[in-house]
């Protein structure tokens, strides 16, 4: 007899359940139109196996959860008092919560585009709005970001036992593109080059590289940017361009 | 897997989101678009031979339990529309 998500099925039904599992990673992996790729939520991303020697893409939630965080029903208070989307590469040492992550979990989180809003304030308008923006790397059908993970267990009333990874996007000041973008917080995820990406994934750094990584800044000359409809998440092709007679252009 | 139909929109927590069924292995799953992940979910049988609503992978089985009865909601309703 054996459980799928807590729930008793055969174990003819369990073993298609799990096959199924393993087969549609490599979709999900591959096909993510449907998912917004700004905050929380599921998301690819790549863990070193065996010394960094190899590595695994597992799907992970987005969103660092601490062991102090005990049950899900505590998630509700833990949102109010933090936002653990990202973590700001600058201070990972300095954050009780991400400071061993930083040294011993660190990860890769598989992108090919992310979305931010820019705030503009159109002449007659009350206040600032925003427009989305679609950024990616023309180059590059796939990047890495710069990850930390945990590893977390659900110890509240329903819980099933399973154990998932969490993970942080580390972010870094921004580039001079992403300045234009992100006008409001001047933040921008750590996208790490290959070289650098397969080195943040190595076990040893010192808190120094890993400091000198975790705030690498992606040169603006390689990502573009372009505005997006407001509707992007009801949309077939969110990344569908959309361009707004207000708003000038990035430069 | 194979796209199977339209994408459809049902709503969720007063937010439409879209749904793209699609089918593997001859069965059918269904790609949630929330604002904040994608989900798959599938019809899988209990022991007694009742059908259940599920995530794959698993750990979201209260989200799919909840989102798999709008999906049974939607149809339902479709179908009463035809007749």
């Amino acid at each position: 007899m054996c459980y799928y998500n807590g729930i008793k099925v055969t174990k003819l039904e369990y073993i298609e359940l799990m096959q199924m599992e393993k087969d549609i990673r490599q979709f999900i992996t591959s096909d993510m139109t449907l998912v917004n790729g700004f905050n929380y939520g599921d998301y690819p991303i790549i863990k070193p196996l065996d010394g960094a020697k190899d590595f695994e893409i597992k799907l992970a939630h987005w969103e660092f959860l601490p062991e102090f965080v005990s049950k899900v029903e505590d998630l509700e208070d833990f949102r109010k008092k933090y936002i653990t989307m990202n973590a700001k590469g600058e201070d990972l040492f300095k954050s009780r919560m991400y400071a061993d992550a930083a040294r011993s979990r660190r990860c890769l989180v598989l992108s090919s585009g992310f979305y931010e809003w820019r705030e503009y304030k159109p002449e007659g308008a009350k206040k600032p709005q925003k427009y989305p923006h679609y950024i990616y790397l023309p180059n590059r059908a796939y990047f890495f970001m710069a990850g930390i993970w945990n590893p977390w267990v659900d110890q509240g009333v329903e819980a099933t036992g399973e154990l998932i990874d969490t993970f942080a996007v580390v972010t870094t000041a921004a580039n001079s593109l992403m300045a234009q973008v992100h006008n409001t917080k001047m933040r921008m995820p750590t996208i790490l080059p290959e070289d650098l990406a397969i080195e943040w994934l190595q076990p040893g750094l010192s808190d120094e590289r890993i400091h000198q990584l975790a705030t690498y800044q992606y040169p603006a000359s390689e990502m573009e940017a372009y505005p997006i409809n407001k509707d992007f998440r009801l949309m077939e092709d969110p990344t569908e361009r959309f361009d707004y007679v207000e708003l000038p252009a990035l430069v | 897997m194979q796209k199977d139909g339209e994408i459809f929109t049902i709503v969720y927590n007063g937010q439409q989101i879209k749904v793209q069924p699609y089918t593997y292995q001859n069965r059918s799953l269904f790609a949630i678009g929330l604002p904040n992940k994608q989900l798959i979910i599938l019809k899988s049988e209990k022991l007694d031979g009742t059908e259940f609503w599920t995530s794959m992978p698993q750990g979201e089985q209260k989200l799919a339990e909840h989102i798999g009865k709008l999906i049974d909601d939607k149809f339902s309703t479709k179908q009463q529309t035809l007749f």
